[in-house]
């Protein structure tokens, strides 16, 4: 099976002919950008590159109604933009109807006509997007994530800037680049001290001591193109550090050759000072921790406490501080009152958080996550990030490979960008969000509020949350 | 299956599945009749270069032949000693090289040696052309030859191609459950033999859940996508079939028939 047979099953199924299958499929893989992925597997794609397929598969289908249950949560930004675009696209030109399940408020503020919102088994709030967003208190109760555009409109209508809530970032630029800033010296040098205010993480200094380096490492799965092509790093000790980049840029295949499931056509790896070409995963996992993309294929006892149970044993822990550690972690991943629950009934969200528990309870020196928060509403994520910020505060190594920039803004100190197999950006996230040529290399975009703050003439371009805007505007406008 | 198919654009992907099957099916027939080396030499010199041609990866079957040199050079050893040279042709039946016991006792026979020298290369020619024949001929293509067959029912076909999808992902699912299981600290690349075998057997059960699972998964994803619909399925790829194809084929009938004719004159024999 090819990507392309893959598409072509469901038009095939209708019993259209070979050609309108064709045609259809070629359109498919062409507008959702695939085309090169057209002769690969299913199988052996990223994470990201599978979801895009199977959009695929149903847009090749052109059904009168489209479900989509969040069919963005592993693509990057510009993929996200670009499915939304074509969703629209098929809803305008041939009427189709589209519901789509989603937790990223941003996207559904620019594309949807209709909202509704649930919660317990029930419709708690519908209408359309004005009505439901402007009841912004309801929205918070229920923990869900409200849009960088509209909590900074909120902000500017408190203060009377302006005179109503905006929706999207586009009003919030028209609106916010009408005023004038005081002195023209004022909007070349914004105030250092804000900057410094606004710092992500918890601004401690993270030790200058590598834990893992990698050096010209290079890999290729299937012998016809490098997929990793020299890449070099080192990690510190204590830092969070957050991997970025497009589908199939190489995120996961890095991560996995870091704890040695992957192993390099040429170059080399050190963890801890030691070099781990001949070393097992097994005697790894004791310093580094991964938790894979997809928590079904890491998870497999019949209990949520066998899972936990499951690494501390085989590392001979003891039962007494095994018995500590899994009592402690249940807290905190907050699955105590399913310990005995087969982890298959789990939610997705529950699921991730129990892979993470299966790592955490072995305690390795270093923890990588690979997208912690797909599939997770905006308040589990933000328990996930906080779990994984106390780890980092008890000197563990916090590496997470996400495509959720607002994530990363909060809490990294540190931001690698991947592109094609290589590592192009090094930096902290004010100094990668500023690079604006080589993130659109990398089909990467910033957070809404670094876009709206990069648009406005008079506002710096390094502003990474609502906060520190609402600061430096205030300074500004007066 | 020992080589995975790649869509690759070489001479050969571009042969017709026929054309290739027939070849292939030359190669059985050549390593059952002869038991020259020279031939069989020969013939794997052709797959060689055949293979060049199609860009055949062959670092994913090194293991393979790796591991089958053992036992390949076991066999010569001992045909040399002990074959019945009586059944040979070749005057090197009358070659003894030397012997392993005073007395011209258990001979090392060269006819002996050169038989099982023909012997282990005829299971590296078949092992190549069907790898090489797996490796160009895509599986959906397979499929569709076969539900052209006269005596495959639509069930048969059903069947044959989920567990052509099947098969995969449970390679796949097993993978997943030991790299899971290396991550959280256990060792299974270190040990003797029996020990890692020993430590599979807990992925036994959730393998079979998992599959379960994936089944139903595999059913539910495939009707979402109108799989069963009343509508006559009528997407048939039109199989290109050149003048090239036709003659190649004609080719190789006659290299079929030539070659059992020679056999029976004595030809590849050793
Ligand atoms: N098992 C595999 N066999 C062959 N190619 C693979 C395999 N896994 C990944 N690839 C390819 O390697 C490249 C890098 O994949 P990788 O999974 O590292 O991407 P990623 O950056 O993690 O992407 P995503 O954001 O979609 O998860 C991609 O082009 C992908 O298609
Ligand atoms: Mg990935």
């Amino acid at each position: 099976m090819t990507v392309e047979e893959d598409l072509a099953f469901g038009p095939a199924n209708l019993g259209l002919s070979y050609e309108e299958v064709m045609r259809r499929v070629e359109r498919s893989y062409t507008d959702l950008k695939i085309s090169e992925l057209k002769d690969r597997k299913p199988f052996e794609l990223s994470g990201g590159q599978k979801q895009s397929v199977s959009i695929g598969g149903v847009y090749a289908m052109l059904p009168k109604i489209i479900v989509f249950d969040e069919p963005t949560s592993m693509l990057d930004p510009i993929g996200k933009e670009r499915v939304f675009s074509i969703v629209k696209d098929i809803n305008k030109q041939y009427g189709i109807t589209i519901v789509l399940v989603e937790h990223e408020m941003s996207e559904i503020v620019k594309h949807a006509d209709k909202v509704i919102v649930m919660n317990k088994g029930q419709v708690y709030l519908q209408g359309s997007v004005e009505e439901v967003f402007s009841q912004v208190g309801k929205l918070q109760e229920l923990g869900l994530e409200i849009p960088q555009s509209i909590e900074l409109s909120m902000r500017l209508k408190e203060d009377h800037y302006i005179d109503k809530v905006l929706l999207t970032p586009a009003q919030v630029i028209e609106a916010c680049s009408g005023f004038q800033p005081k002195t023209p010296a004022a909007a070349a040098a914004p105030a250092p001290a804000v900057k410094q205010a606004a710092a992500a993480g918890d601004g401690r200094e993270p030790m200058r001591e590598p834990i893992i380096e990698v050096s010209h490492l290079r890999h290729s799965y299937l012998g016809d193109h490098d997929d990793l092509k020299d890449v070099n790093l080192t990690i510190n000790k204590g830092e969070f550090v957050a991997i970025i980049g497009q589908n199939g840029a190489g995120k996961t295949t890095l991560a996995r050759h870091i704890i040695g499931l992957l192993k390099p056509d040429a170059g080399a790896i050190t963890v801890n000072g030691r070099a781990i070409a001949d070393r097992s995963v097994a005697e790894l996992s004791r310093e580094v921790g991964y938790v894979f993309q997809n928590p079904d294929e890491q998870i497999f006892t019949d209990s949520v406490e066998d899972e936990l149970r499951f690494g501390p044993r085989n590392l001979n822990k003891g039962s007494e501080y095994t018995d500590g550690i899994v009592e402690e972690v249940l807290q905190d991943i907050g699955l105590h009152k399913y310990r005995e629950v087969w982890p298959k009934y789990l939610s997705k969200g529950e699921r991730q958080r129990l892979a993470m528990g299966s790592i955490i309870t072995m305690e390795p020196d270093v923890v990588i996550v690979d997208e912690p928060t797909t599939g997770q509403d905006w308040r589990e994520t933000l328990w996930i990030m906080d779990l994984l910020r106390k780890l980092n505060q008890k000197g563990k190594t916090i590496i997470i490979i996400t495509h959720n920039m607002e994530i990363v803004t909060r809490y990294c100190n540190r931001v690698l960008v991947m592109s094609q197999g290589e590592l192009i950006l090094d930096g902290t996230p004010k100094e990668i969000f500023t690079r604006r040529d080589k993130l659109k290399e990398a089909y990467l975009r910033p957070t809404d509020i670094t876009y709206i703050a990069q648009n406005i003439a008079f506002m710096p371009d390094d502003i990474i949350s609502v906060d520190e805007f609402y600061q430096v505007f205030r300074e500004m406008v007066g | 299956m020992l080589v995975d198919y790649r869509k690759r654009d070489t001479y050969l992907h571009k042969t017709s599945p026929k054309v290739l099957l027939l070849g292939t099916l030359l190669v059985i027939v050549a390593s059952i009749l002869w038991t020259h080396p020279l031939y069989c030499g020969v013939m794997l010199g052709l797959l060689v270069i055949l293979g060049k041609v199609a860009k055949f990866p062959w670092s994913q079957i090194k293991w393979f032949f790796k591991i089958i040199i053992i036992p390949v050079i076991f066999i010569m050893i001992i045909q040399a000693f002990s074959l019945d040279t009586s059944l040979l042709h070749s005057h090197y039946k009358e070659v003894i090289l030397f012997y392993l016991l005073p007395g011209e006792r258990l001979g090392f026979n060269l006819g002996g040696l050169l038989y099982g020298l023909a012997a282990s290369m005829k299971i590296y020619m078949v092992v190549l052309a069907v790898a090489i024949l797996g490796y160009t001929v895509s599986p959906s293509d397979f499929i569709q030859m076969i539900s052209r067959l006269r005596f495959a029912s639509r069930q048969f076909v059903f069947i044959f191609s989920t567990a052509w999808r099947f098969i995969p992902i449970i390679q796949k699912q097993i993978r997943h459950l030991l790299d899971a299981q290396k991550t959280r600290g256990m060792e299974l690349d270190k040990g003797k033999l029996i020990e890692r075998v020993r430590k599979l057997i807990p992925i036994v059960t959730p393998l079979l859940s998992n599959s379960l699972e994936t089944g139903d998964q595999i059913a539910l994803s495939m009707e979402a996508r109108a799989f069963g619909a009343k509508t006559k399925n009528k997407f048939i790829k039109p199989m290109q079939y050149s003048l090239r194809d036709r003659l190649t084929n004609y080719l190789l009938l006659v290299a079929l028939v030539l070659l059992i004719y020679a056999y029976t004159l004595g030809y590849g024999v050793l």
